[in-house]
Parts: structure tokens; sequence; C-alpha cells
């Protein structure tokens, strides 16, 4: 199993959280798919530069640093939310 | 192409509307009843007849009241299905949003219908522009024009077979480009196709696909055509955070000024691959020869960086798809599953049954990009090596002012031969992807058939962001000096 490598059930687990209802031969198929443009990619990923552990605005704003990891944080936290309230359609509607 | 053609299509179209000889109504019933007669290449989702023959009459009896004109008065266009028009339907070619009329018209359609173009049809493209052949079209397949075994390339398939060099029923169409939808398409297609800087044209009224990519541009047989198009359709828009806030420059103008003394580099890399089919190097050394006879100066440059940008593609514009498509769930546009009992399970059977196979394996490729334990390894790699092929070609472009490559690695491939397999799909925009990664505008221009029986096949301009001007200048020369079918 290489780092590309893509199981059905990983699959179903993506689909959940993309909201895409799969039957079984599509996640065949997309397990296929994925992973085959994965292992593409795996070579340009090696040759890409490692990033900076904390990577500074770039928009000229004076001491202030914005982490990728922090964005990813708040991305999290508004899935997360929006999760929590699903119950609730309009709710979802506005947040979404 | 035949030579007695003009220079520019529109020009002679809108004199003729100007100026009497031609009235708008009858130039517009003909293009329609063209598009009826092509109809079985199914470059068309929609046709808006009416609305246009009430449209031409309007300029017509405008004309004869000594009331003003725009530029384009009379030209028939057509408007991919994934850009927003008041008329007909914007349903991206999709299940999912079949049906769907827009309140708005897009910034572009909107500049071109204040110049007194008629909009006469919505055209056919892969399903939310993802994909190279328009196959991937809840309509079916739009069909190559001069062989219907082929693919006419996609994204902007609908539209470059309208305006394609032999039986194209239109001067212009409008497309959109996002990894080489409007230059792939054209290059299969015989037609011109233009790719922007990132940010020149508004991307207002456009459904958004990859955002950091996403482009509208017209697609039209005549270089000056496209020019003039881009010239009109280009500026700020305060609607689209992203716009540039320069107005351009002429571009109509720039088409006047020869390759007289420009650098071109030719990028080894896509003419060496062996991806690259012989007809599509033969080409480049054509296209050369051509530059060279109108004295710009032509050399080899190395940007090894390029080969990376199928990977790169793949995951950055699927990433951004998945979170962009996000938004059709159901409950605001489109279609909504019936009888579901959860909002959860709304979400989910409206996006299992409205979303085609190709639009389900981008989002699950773009969720797993940016899913918590992958991001790092996959989406901020991409990102990374992004910021390095646009140094790489910004290098490029540093002691060169364009860089000429086949547009396309081969020839237009037949219907079906790919749909299985998504990374040779992918393959097909090996040359054009580097300039949407790198936000650089880029041209497609058709070549001269190497035999009577080859199809269309086109090369491809790159400038420095910002410099439309050079890349018309160079575009001009060659078509002027026989660089055309």
């Amino acid at each position: 199993m290489t780092r590309s490598s893509l199981t059905p059930h990983e699959l179903a687990r993506l689909a959940r959280l993309a909201r895409i209802g799969l039957d079984q031969d599509e996640l065949l198929t997309f397990s296929r798919d994925v992973s085959e443009i994965l292992a593409h990619a795996e070579a340009m990923t090696t040759r890409a530069p490692a990033a900076p552990s904390s990577a500074p605005r770039t928009d000229g704003t004076e001491g202030s640093t914005c982490r990728e990891d922090s964005v990813h944080a708040w991305r999290g936290r508004v899935l997360d939310e929006t999760a929590r309230l699903s119950k609730g359609h309009v709710v979802v509607a506005r947040v979404l | 192409m035949n030579d007695a053609l003009p220079r520019s299509l529109l020009e002679a179209t809108s004199r003729a509307t100007h100026e009497g000889a031609l009235c708008a109504r009858d130039q517009v019933r003909e293009a329609i009843e063209r598009l009826q007669a092509s109809a079985h290449l199914r470059a068309c989702t929609e046709l808006l007849a009416d609305e246009a023959l009430d449209r031409a009459t309007e300029i017509d009896a405008r004309r004869r009241r000594g009331g003003g004109l725009g530029r384009l008065a009379g030209v028939p266009f057509a408007v991919k299905a994934n850009i927003a028009t008041r008329q007909g339907h914007t349903d991206c070619a999709s299940r999912l949003l079949r049906g769907y009329a827009s309140p708005f018209d897009a910034s572009a359609v909107e500049r071109l219908l204040a110049e007194d173009a008629v909009l006469v049809a919505k055209t056919n493209c892969d399903e939310f522009g993802m994909g190279s052949s328009t196959e991937r079209s809840s309509w079916g397949p739009t069909l190559h024009p001069e062989d219907p075994a082929r693919v006419p390339g996609g994204s902007s398939g609908g539209s470059a077979v309208a305006v394609s060099s032999r039986g194209g029923a239109l001067p212009l169409a409008l497309g959109s480009d996002t990894g080489g939808s409007l230059r792939q398409p054209a290059s299969f297609c015989g037609a011109v196709g233009v790719k922007a800087t990132y940010g020149r044209v508004s991307r207002w009224g456009l459904v958004a696909f990859a955002s950091s990519m996403d482009q509208v541009g017209p697609l039209c047989t005549r270089v000056r055509d496209a020019a003039q198009t881009l010239e009109i359709i280009a500026g700020p828009d305060g609607r689209d955070a992203r716009c540039l806030p320069s107005a351009p420059g002429s571009f109509l103008a720039a088409c006047e000024r020869g390759a007289s003394g420009l650098r071109v580099g030719i990028v080894r890399e896509l003419l060496d691959s062996e991806e690259i089919a012989p007809p599509a190097r033969q080409l480049v050394g054509e296209a050369a020869l051509a530059l060279e006879g109108a004295d710009a100066q032509v050399d080899v440059v190395d940007v090894p960086a390029v080969l990376d940008a199928i990977a790169i593609y793949a995951l950055v514009a699927n990433a951004e798809a998945s979170s962009n498509l996000a938004r059709f769930d159901g409950v605001r546009f489109g279609r909504r599953s019936a009888s579901t009992d959860t909002i959860e399970e709304l979400f989910e059977r409206t996006r299992a049954e409205g979303f085609g196979q190709e639009v389900k394996r981008r989002i699950l490729l773009g969720t797993l990009a940016l899913s918590a334990e992958r991001r790092d390894e996959w989406f901020s790699a991409a990102r990374r090596a992004r910021a390095r092929l646009t140094a790489a070609l910004d290098r490029a472009l540093s002691d060169h002012d364009l860089l000429l490559t086949p547009t396309t690695p081969g020839e237009p491939f037949k219907a079906g031969e790919r749909l299985e397999s998504p990374l040779q799909m992918y393959r097909s925009d090996l040359c054009t992807l580097p300039a949407s990664l790198g936000g650089h505008p880029a041209l497609s221009i058709p070549g001269p058939r190497t035999s009577p029986r080859a199809l269309p096949l086109g090369v491809q301009l790159v400038a420095r962001r910002g410099d439309e001007e050079t890349l018309f200048a160079a575009a001009c020369a060659l078509e002027d000096e026989g660089f055309r079918p």
C-alpha cells in the first residue's frame, strides 16, 4: 500500500464528507481512478520544496501572520458547526 | 479558411448593419438557420431564435431612426452553458441545474449586448466545465464538425464547433477556460481561442469551477475578432474581487504592430515530450518559420516545471471545485431529490442524482486533497509546486516576449477513447495547463492543414501577465503570414 492508494472504505468516508451518495460500483471505479491520479502526482509532491512551518502573509500587512493551519482549523470549525446544526434545514441553508 | 474571408468577420458584419447594407434581422436569421442545419453536432443546448430576432429587429429600427449603434451591431453570438444569461437557461450542461434560469447576465455578456451583439444560443460543454472533450454533458456529447467519430475538445466544445473554421455557424462565441477549455477546443476545431491574464475579464456570472484559474474568453474564426471581443469584455468590474483594476490596452490596435523584433521561445519540454505527436511538433516548427518570416527571433527555452502541470492542476483545481460545488445541495439551486427524510439525505441524494461521473470524481479527489489528514501531503505540496511553475514561466518570459508550444499534444482524439481513464483525459491539456496555473495570457491559433483530409490543429502563444497586446501582435502576424487553416 502506497500513500497514493485509496481504498473503497476511505473513499466512502470522503463521499460522506462531500455529501455524495455512491453505489458499490462507483466506489470501486472512483477509488481506482483517484489512486491513479495520486500516483501520477507523487513525483510532483517530492519535487515541491518543503513549506516553512509558519508561513507569513504576503499581503504586506505588517506584523500580521496567517498560518495555513489556523485557516484550516477555522474551516474545520465551520464544518463542524454546520454538521452540528444540520437538523435544522433553514440554519444549514444559511450556514452553507 | 477561405482566403476571401475578411480579416475581421465582426467588423464586416457590424459595418453591414451600420450602413444598412444588410439588416441585422437577416444576419441573425441566417445564423440561426445555420445552427439548425448543424443541430446533429449538438453544439447548442438551446436556440434563442425568437428573442434574437426581436432584438435584431429592434437594432434595425434604431438604425432607421438614426439612433446610435454599438461596435458589434447585429453580430450573432452564442454563450457557453456555464455563463449566466437572462435569456435561456444556465444549466452548466448538468442534470442538477436543468431548467435553471439566471436572473442576471454575466459581466462579459452584458458588455457584448451593450455593443448590440445578438445572443442566439447557449452552447454545450462538459458538465460544469470539467472535461476536455464535451462528452461529459447531460445533453449528450458534441461531435467534431469535420469527423463525427472524434471529439471537438472541451470543455467549451459547443462554442468551438459554433465558430469552427469549416462550417461554423457564427463569428463569435463565449466560453470559459480553467485548464485550457477555450484553447484546446479551438485547436481541435480550427478556431482562435484566447484566455486572457487571470483577472482581465470579470468572472461575474461564470459558474465557479476553480476560482483561481477560471476565465471567460472568446472563440472566433479570426484573430482580430478575438482581439476586438476581448477588448470589449475585458476591464475592471467591482462585482469580481479578483478583476484587475487597470483598464486593458487596445488589443485591436496591437494586431497591426507586427512581430518584428519579438523574442519567441519554444518550450523544449512541450516539444520533446513523447506525448507530443508528430503533427503537433511539425506545426510548431511551421509557426516558428512564419514568425521568423515576420522578423521575430525564435529560439528554444527550457521550462522543465511544465511537466508537473497535470498533477498540480488535478489537485488544486479539484480542491477548489469540491468547495465551489458545495453550494449545489438541492436547497437553493436546480433540482431537488424527492422523498427524502433528513436534510443530510436530501444533500446526498440530490448530488448523487444530479452530478455526472466526472464531477463526482473531481469532488472526491478535491475533498481528499483538502481533508485534514491529507492536506499537507497533497494540496499544500501542489500549491508550492504551482508557485515554482509560475516562477519558472516568469523566468522564461523575462528574456522572451512570448513562449510557443503546441496547443494540444495531437489531433482530435476518437470519441469515447479517453472516457475510461481520467488521467488520459487530463493529458490532453498538457500544453494549456501551465498558463492557466500561472495566470498568463495565452492564445491558440489554428495552423495550415498538412493535407486536405487532415483535421485542424493549433499552436499556442503565451505572454507575460498583462501583455495581451504582444499576444495579438504575434498572432495577427502569424495569420497575415498565411498561418491559418
